[in-house]
């Protein structure tokens, strides 16, 4: 035991102090903030420069609805002084003709035509036609005598509250926000057990290649150098997470309020009377922010636990075939034919993450969530999105931890032949083989 | 030597390695006695490495045991065994003392111990300047002396050393040679192989030849050369002259006034000198002794066309 402490700590220490290691610490969650704040920053921008549309009405009644409004769409009535239609369509991509003849109002289907002498975006072409079906809609059913109001009572959507019936009681959930968590949550366990298992490999092959397993093997058996390698691995990962929570609660401590706040404030694009919504109505902003709130709120402590158990549950079984790989092999590149029996297993649940995520308390959400090879990804998907019964939990967790000491102590016979293997590249066969010999 | 071969520091019993297409070390058996530096010889392939990781722990053998001081080999006599394979192998980017130190620490010395036996031996072998630079900016040759420290450090009982000169020159050879000699006094069993047979036969109490998994050859230097010699005798007379023809003696090599001459095997050497002492003036007649080389060319090339 003394000897595989003496081991974790060089293999520790010496990753840990690593730039590499300070680097990717520190970076990555400024990535995450990086793209985060790019999304909100993208989602809220604006085009400041408004289309002109040069609207020729012949029905007389259109034109007196959308004149002289702000916004993203601007109606013109006539040209500018000593301007024909085709030099002021072609001074600017952003200047439009649209024309509504006497059928617009009265043809089942009212339709125009809009000339221009650039591309027309998409976005603008919807919001176009959604501007004018309100006011066509609005017009017609004023001639039928119904409001504006009474019309909005009669489209009004149906709106359901989510709730989570646990042991302590009813509470909210916010079932978006716990789909997202648990998506990140699967994603984030899935590069932990691939990268750090590529770690390990990595740090088998330099040994090997740098021939000090020799010297070392002449001090220590085999499987205290490969477990000793993996447990320290095991603990710069958690290091790295612990770093990465501290700094991002610390983060969104300071962001977060700000979000929500900006997110409950007023649109500052006013909606147009009888005209254009902003993207969501404000009614919907309020909810996604409470929903965000709840979902923050609601943030299991025991998510952590769980994430940190089937992070090294998953860790140590894979990192130990990364282990197995990385002895086998001369150089890293010669591992691809190898590593491929771990690679699948590993890539298999994110593949399946969408099915899980949309029947999380389907049955194979379940099996996929107790298999030991899917399970750190799975299990930590429901367990997110939601209530999983206690005894699958327990399962799930029974069978990892047996699947990952038997996957040790084969991956510790492969290792101990493998190490000493060098030359020729092995095929699966011949290592299989070596769990026998 | 009898009270060592009573108890034999290692005694390796039948040893058998088999790999998947061959046999390394065939049912081998062999004495090393306590305090002596030993040579392990062999073509490329003879199983010396084999031989080596199941003495030294690294492997167990398919058959047979290997006995230290009389008992069977255990996980725990890894302590006391300083193994320098022919393959080198440092850790590029770690710093030298530390390397050394955490090498030490494996071999179950404590840090402080660790550290003090790095430095004074970083000095001993003049390259404690370096301590704290990385293994990588070293030169082969301080590479290799910093393999030699982790490798005795720890004070063993039994040294194993592969090819411990290969790319050192003369200064630090001589160096090395002489903490080897100063190890053995201190009651060391220095375990010896390599190719250059003049290092084994200036160093070397006792050797060992193996051959395709079997030890071929064995004994005190001294003795095996006696053993090989085939009444070659090197003469130098006074003066350059041509040598009388005489019955039984070929000449076989002659270069001023010195001649090598080998005589039949049923001529006697004492009568031969008479005879030639008649008409020349000897200066000197000794008998001359196969080198270690010739030996291992002789005996190998031999078993190759049996």
């Amino acid at each position: 035991m003394k000897k595989i402490q003496i081991i974790i700590i060089r293999e520790y220490l010496i990753r840990v102090k690593s730039k590499t290691f300070l680097l990717s610490t520190l970076l990555t969650p400024l990535a995450f903030v990086a793209i985060a704040g790019v999304a909100i920053l993208a989602s809220s921008w604006k085009e400041d420069e408004a289309y002109q549309i040069f609207l020729q009405d012949e029905t007389g009644v259109i034109l007196p609805a959308l004149e002289g409004k702000k916004g993203e769409l601007q109606f013109i009535s006539s040209l500018p002084e000593g301007k024909d239609l085709n030099s002021w369509l072609g001074e600017d991509k952003s200047h439009g003709y649209l024309k509504t003849d006497s059928t617009f109002l009265t043809a089942d289907v009212p339709k125009a035509e809009l000339h221009s002498s650039g591309n027309i975006p998409i976005s603008l072409k919807s919001t176009l036609e959604d501007t004018l079906t309100r006011v066509i809609r609005n017009i017609r059913l004023a001639e039928t005598g119904i409001t504006a109001a009474e019309m909005k009572r009669i489209t009004q959507e149906v709106k359901l509250k989510t709730l989570k019936v646990t042991e302590e009681g009813t509470e909210r959930s916010s079932t978006g926000i716990a789909a997202i968590l648990g998506y990140i949550m699967g994603i984030l366990i899935y590069i932990f057990m691939f990268s750090y298992g590529m770690i390990v490999m990595r740090g088998v092959i330099e040994e090997k290649t740098n021939r000090i397993v020799e010297v070392i093997i002449s001090s220590v058996r085999p499987f205290q150098l490969m477990i000793g390698k993996i447990i320290a691995i095991a603990a710069v990962g958690l290091t790295q997470f612990t770093i990465w929570i501290i700094l991002l609660t610390t983060i969104s401590a300071v962001t977060l309020p700000l979000l929500t706040k900006d997110l409950k404030a007023p649109p500052t694009t006013q909606s147009l009377p009888g005209g254009m919504p902003s993207e969501i109505p404000m009614e919907d902003q309020n909810q996604i922010a409470e929903e965000i709130a709840t979902g923050v709120r609601q943030f299991d402590i025991s998510l952590i636990f769980y994430f940190i158990f089937y992070f090294l549950g998953g860790y140590l079984l894979y990192g130990s075939l990364f282990a197995a790989v990385g002895s086998a092999v001369d150089q890293e590149s010669d591992s691809q034919q190898l590593i491929w029996p771990i690679t699948i297993p590993l890539m298999i649940p994110m593949m399946l993450l969408g099915n899980i995520l949309q029947q999380p308390d389907g049955s194979l959400a379940v099996f996929c969530s107790i298999f030991p090879l899917f399970s750190p990804v799975c299990m930590m998907v429901r367990l997110a999105s939601v209530q999983v019964p206690w005894y699958e939990i327990v399962a799930s967790g029974v069978a990892l931890i047996l699947t990952f000491l038997l996957v040790i102590w084969l991956a510790g016979k492969i290792y101990r032949t493998g190490i000493f293997m060098y030359g020729k590249k092995p095929s699966i066969k011949e290592v299989a083989r070596w769990i026998f010999s | 030597m009898n009270s060592t071969q009573a108890i034999p520091f290692l005694n390796i019993q039948g040893v058998t390695k088999k790999y998947a297409t061959k046999v390394a070390v065939n049912a081998l058996s062999l004495k090393i006695p306590p305090g002596v530096i030993f040579g392990l010889l062999g073509p490329n392939g003879a199983g010396k490495t084999s031989l080596i990781r199941m003495i030294t722990g690294i492997t167990a053998p398919d058959e047979g045991v290997v006995e230290i001081e009389g008992r069977a080999f255990k996980e725990s006599d890894q302590q006391w065994i300083g193994y320098m394979p022919e393959e080198r192998g440092l850790y590029k980017k770690m710093k030298i003392a530390e390397q050394l130190q955490y090498l030490l620490q494996l071999k179950g010395m404590t840090g402080k111990a660790a550290l003090e036996a790095t430095e004074y031996w970083l000095e001993r072998l003049e390259i404690a300047s370096w301590k704290n630079r990385k293994v990588e900016e070293l030169s082969k040759g301080m590479q290799q002396k910093i393999q030699f420290i982790a490798t005795i450090a720890h004070k063993p009982k039994l040294i194993i050393l592969d090819e411990p000169f290969s790319g050192l020159d003369p200064l630090n050879s001589k160096l090395v040679e002489d903490i080897i000699h100063e190890l053995k006094e201190d009651g060391a069993t220095i375990l010896f192989s390599t190719h250059r047979m003049e290092q084994v036969e200036q160093l070397c109490d006792e050797i060992a030849l193996v051959d395709k998994g079997i030890v071929v050859l064995e004994g005190n230097v001294k003795d095996i050369r006696r053993r090989y010699r085939k009444s070659i005798y090197n003469i130098v007379l006074e003066e350059e002259a041509p040598l009388p023809p005489l019955k039984g003696v070929t000449l076989l090599s002659q270069k001023g006034d010195s001649y090598q001459i080998q005589l039949d095997s049923n001529l006697d050497a004492r009568s031969f000198i008479q005879e030639l002492n008649q008409t020349c003036h000897i200066q000197k007649v000794e008998l001359h002794l196969p080198s270690l080389s010739d030996i291992f060319i002789e005996v190998v090339s031999q078993r190759k066309s049996k």
